[in-house]
């Protein structure tokens, strides 16, 4: 085993350790974590047993196990930035809701709606 | 109560306003013998927008943070509406429009029984109308009309006026500049009965510096794409 080999164990099995530790107080959502644990459990296995990704790799069409890798990480990070993006929509649009509601709110001069009735734009604007 | 069975609609008139102290005064003094209910929304400028608007606008309201044109006048409208608004009508804060079309929109609205009336520089007249800027606005017209399906001969105009129902069924989610074409994309999911009106445009210098340039289209457009893919 390798010195990076040690270095990659370590640091998924710090990852699956804390992930563990957040299904078991429930810090979010279930799915998500499992998601991740799977992740980091591949990754474990990877660190591992190098040779099962050239394995997997062959079997898959790609040859090489680095490659194999390597468009993981890619389509992982092309995933990875997509989600973020709808999660930024998602929090833009909250953003967006809340300043309205603080504006009308705070509105300046507000006054009951009856007040406002029988108002209609001047006609004789129209014949300047 | 729907616009065409009372004479006496309550009109409100929503200008959006981001760093508009130079030009809005104006505005909003040439407003004044047409329309008393006038509601700008401030959104987030640096300068003193908010604070000169306050004395001229019968609401100022104000954004805290900013969040763009569509968010700023989704934010008018829906307060227009809290306030009894029967007609709402939407109006650039830069000085383009003149204050004698939005009685020509409540008009329309009226007399051709529609829900929404907009306005048209190509219908009516413009005012030192760059070239360039005219083929991008012809060229927003096309794809407008592709992607929405109605047939329009201006589809950015700022100037646009809606009954209380047809402003209750609108709700503008993109924030920022392509308002515009998702505006068109609810008038035709809708089905709300619209109409054009000829009104004037007049670009001026300040109005110019102030508006988007025509670098910023394609930027417009990728929002638009995008927002209408993930809506």
């Amino acid at each position: 085993m390798t010195p990076f080999q040690i270095i990659l164990i370590a640091f998924f099995g710090l990852m699956v350790s804390g992930t563990l530790l957040a299904i078991v107080r429930s810090w979010t959502s279930r799915s998500t974590l499992v998601m991740w644990l799977t992740v980091w459990l591949l990754g474990l296995l990877a660190a591992y047993w190098p040779e099962g990704t050239t394995t997997v790799a062959t079997w898959l069409g790609i040859r090489r196990g680095a490659d194999l890798l390597l468009y993981c990480t890619a389509l992982g990070s092309i995933l990875g930035f997509f989600m973020m993006y709808l999660r930024l929509r998602r929090v833009r649009r909250d953003l967006t809701i809340l300043t309205r509601q603080i504006a009308i709110r705070l509105a300046d001069g507000q006054i009951a709606p009856e007040t406002n009735r029988n108002v209609q734009p001047s006609a004789s604007s129209t014949d300047r | 109560m729907t616009h065409d069975e009372n004479q006496s609609d309550a009109v409100f008139i929503v200008i959006a306003a981001y760093n508009e102290e130079k030009a809005i005064v104006d505005v909003l003094r040439s407003l004044a013998p047409v329309c008393p209910n006038v509601v700008v929304v401030d959104d987030g400028s640096k300068d003193n927008t908010y604070e000169v608007c306050r004395p001229h606008a019968r609401w100022t309201l104000r954004h805290p943070v900013n969040r763009g044109q569509g968010a700023a006048l989704q934010t008018g409208i829906s307060f227009a509406l809290q306030q009894g608004a029967d007609i709402v009508v939407t109006f650039d804060a830069d000085g383009q429009h003149r204050p004698e079309d939005v009685a020509k929109l409540t008009t329309a609205l009226k007399e051709q029984r529609c829900e929404i009336a907009l306005g048209s520089r190509f219908l009516g007249t413009t005012e030192a109308l760059p070239l360039s800027k005219r083929v991008v606005l012809k060229a927003a017209v096309i794809f407008s009309t592709l992607l929405s399906g109605l047939k329009l001969t201006d589809t950015h105009n700022g100037l646009r006026a809606l009954t209380r129902k047809a402003a209750e069924q609108i709700d503008i989610k993109l924030d920022r500049m392509a308002h515009a074409s998702e505006l068109l994309d609810q008038i035709a999911k809708t089905k709300l009965p619209y109409c054009e009106v000829p009104v004037h445009v007049r670009y001026t210098e300040y109005s110019m510096e102030k508006g988007q340039r025509l670098s910023n289209a394609p930027s417009i457009l990728l929002h638009y794409l995008i927002g209408k893919a993930l809506k």
